[in-house]
């Protein structure tokens, strides 16, 4: 295992910013105006017009609308990622990262920007990035995941009570002794010293 | 006397020390978490959930970072009056007998200088003082006391899969949980939330904060948050003096105690005492035997889940554990390796921690095949935990960092480990047989992780013996270099078991608050 840097265990804050764009990664290349993000703040900024787009194409196809399931961006899914890339600089640059892979492979493959793709095209296309750059995908897959599932519209539909601790808590049957009448007439099953 | 850590080392041995009429100052780096804090009100609590249990992650002021070695990818602990036990999961299994004679019965690792019998009034007295919920009765383990409160309800999920239990033959019991189940000791019983890791607002989980401090400060403990330990000091002939330690401005004072307790858990407290060096102790204090740091154990751990055509709602209800098996628990060398281990059967989260992957930790698919996905394992799925044996290797250690700092300038730990073989062994047995279980119990999809590889039960690095060469305190939790010196967390235990820790650690630190206490005579 890798031991973290000081650099790694600051994380958060300008370090972090700056080390981002001191060398062309992707995320720099990424921003519209090719400057360097300043904090987090900006990284909300790179994601105007056709970035967000790209965005929200990119959450419906990994969590797409299907029967009375929604897709990821019709419960707020590209307004909850844009909040999370404020708070944490370290994701913002891997779903950045994220972004302008997809974009990349999908020039490189189809000729085309991710938004103009077809839906088996974009699935090809996620499904490379998926392949070659497993961290930043897994880490765009698991923010839709977040945004998704944290929505109160979506726990209905799939059955789940939040039961938030200031209130009551579920009902559930209470412990019967009786379910333990079988393993109860074992004999001791431990070694005495 | 001065206690080093709030947890649920630092706590007991303050309380116990207070109740027989010493005067007791308790330095805790960390601070009090108000309820309130904790996000179990919040939606967004599953994701806090991720952040809350690593230091290098919360990167709070009153953490510290620990970096890692070896295959281990990260540590949990949590700094706070009440340590730990803020986030454990309150599952408060006891040590079996042969945990302490594991070198004299099977010939590796080492013998406690201690009995399961020395300690177990003390985890009579510990399940009191905390708060348990339990059942006593369990043929798996010796007959033990009346439990303070009765078991938590099992749910869907523990109903189901006692009948596979039963259904195999195998023992199993209720588990023991420090979460109480009915009002006790002026908390309220536990409502089934089901968000204890996170801290439990209502404070029927039985942590230190809620349990051991509020009764040791009415008794005139004194805790002294935000008090970061730098080093422990020696008297010129080689005694404890004190510590110096950093306030919350920064501000360097000294404690002078005739006796120290260090209970900062098995990566803090061996940090501490590498970072203590003097003319007298040149490698570290009580370090005469090299064996500060050596030996870290957490475990051998990977997870199950069976997933179930009908619901299971395992969200709903106490996290501890549902229920235990130690069918396993012993030696048999036909199956290829040595000791053994427990299974818990477990609770889910919500529907997060589902789709990023449950227990087992591999994501839910996206796209075209997410939701199918999603509606035939959200709800329906039992987790269960192998959680082996790990036998003591001197070169899983802590040490300290040479590169990394904290706030406050002291080296942070670095803690290096590897699974051995006989983990792996261990382990692959455990899947296997957690594999027929879960189907037993009427699972339709039986999926497992790999070993787990974050440490969040620290064992080892202070072990106790009765050889000095091999060992840094002795039958009593006293340093064998320094005779006013103890050291009681996990850091103590010479060989890990496959149970939770927490209620040996606060039996442990009962038992070395009497003895102190008993020879208070060479203190005075």
């Amino acid at each position: 295992m890798k031991k973290l840097s000081r650099r790694q265990l600051i994380g958060t804050g300008v370090a972090a910013s700056i080390a981002m764009c001191a060398a062309p990664t992707p995320a720099c290349l990424f921003s519209p105006g090719g400057g360097a993000p300043k904090g987090l703040g900006s990284v909300r900024q790179l994601l105007h017009g056709p970035q967000r787009d790209l965005l929200r194409a990119a959450i419906d196809e990994i969590v797409p609308a299907q029967d009375a399931m929604p897709a990821a961006s019709q419960v707020g899914g590209v307004e909850y990622i844009e909040q999370l890339t404020v708070r944490d600089t370290k994701l913002a640059s891997q779903l950045l990262e994220a972004l302008s892979h997809l974009e990349r492979l999908s020039q490189e493959r189809f000729g085309l920007g991710f938004v103009g793709l077809s839906g088996g095209q974009r699935i090809t296309a996620l499904s490379e990035l998926e392949g070659r750059s497993s961290e930043s995908f897994g880490a765009l897959r698991d923010s839709v995941y977040e945004g998704y599932y944290e929505q109160p519209s979506v726990w209905k539909l799939i059955g789940y009570e939040f039961y938030p601790t200031d209130g009551e808590g579920p009902k559930v049957r209470p412990f019967d002794s009786q379910i333990l009448s079988e393993v109860a007439k074992k004999p001791a099953f431990y070694r005495g010293v | 006397m001065l206690v080093i850590g709030s947890g649920p080392a630092g706590s007991a041995v303050t309380k116990r020390l207070t109740d027989l009429g010493a005067k007791v100052v308790c330095l805790e780096q960390g601070d009090w978490v108000r309820p309130g804090k904790y996000p179990s009100e919040r939606a967004n609590w599953e994701t806090e959930l991720r952040r809350y249990f690593y230091p290098n992650v919360r990167r709070l002021p009153e953490d510290y970072p620990v970096t890692t070695g070896g295959e281990l990818r990260a540590v949990q602990m949590a700094n706070a009056v009440g340590g730990t036990s803020i986030h454990y999961t309150a599952h408060f299994p006891r040590f079996r007998p042969s945990d302490f004679r594991v070198r004299s019965l099977d010939g590796v690792a080492a013998d406690w200088p201690i009995r399961y019998q020395d300690l177990e009034p003390y985890y009579d007295v510990n399940d009191r003082e905390m708060g348990v919920s339990g059942l006593n009765g369990d043929p798996q383990n010796p007959p033990r006391s009346p439990r303070p409160t009765p078991p938590l309800p099992l749910g869907v999920l523990g109903e189901t899969i006692a009948r596979g239990f039963d259904k195999l033959g195998w023992y199993w019991w209720v588990a023991d949980n420090a979460i109480v189940s009915h009002i006790y000791d002026g908390r309220p019983a536990c409502m089934s939330h089901g968000k204890c890791t996170l801290g439990c607002p209502i404070g029927s989980k039985s942590s230190a904060d809620v349990t051991y401090w509020p009764k040791a400060l009415r008794k005139g403990a004194v805790l002294r948050t935000r008090s970061r330990v730098r080093e422990i000091t020696v008297n010129s002939e080689g005694g404890v003096r004190g510590a110096i330690y950093y306030d919350q401005n920064g501000q360097l004072h000294e404690q002078l105690a005739s006796v120290v307790v260090i209970s900062c858990n098995g990566v803090g407290t061996p940090r501490l005492l590498l970072n203590s060096k003097s003319k007298f102790f040149p490698h570290g204090l009580a370090n005469s035997s090299g064996m500060v740091g050596r030996n870290f154990m957490m475990h051998a751990t990977a997870s199950l889940e069976g997933i179930f055509d009908q619901r299971m709602n395992g969200y709903e209800g106490a996290r501890g554990a549902v229920a235990f098996s130690q069918q396993f628990y012993e030696t048999d060398l036909n199956r290829g390796f040595v000791r053994g281990y427990t299974f818990q059967v477990a609770r889910t989260y919500g529907p997060v921690h589902e789709a990023w992957g449950g227990i087992v930790g591999a994501p839910l698919p996206w796209g075209g095949r997410h939701h199918e996905a999603m509606r035939k394992r959200f709800a329906h799925v039992i987790p269960l935990i192998v959680q082996g044996e790990d036998l003591p290797d001197e070169n899983n250690r802590v040490e300290l960092d040479p590169d990394v700092e904290d706030s406050n300038g002291i080296p942070a730990a670095r803690v290096v480990y590897r699974n051995g073989d006989n983990n792996r062994k261990l382990i692959e047995h455990g899947l296997a047989m957690g594999r027929n279980l879960l189907e037993a119990s009427g699972a339709v999809e039986v999926r497992n992780g790999a070993i787990v590889v974050e440490a969040s039960h620290l064992m080892g690095t202070a072990r106790m013996g009765d050889d000095a060469r091999r060992s840094v305190v002795d039958a009593w939790n006293r340093a064998h270099d320094v005779k006013n010196l103890f050291i009681v967390d996990g850091s103590s235990f010479a060989t890990s078991s496959s149970v939770n820790p927490t209620s040996t650690i606060g039996a442990l630190a009962l038992r070395t608050a009497d003895g102190i206490w008993g020879r208070r005579h060479e203190w005075s």
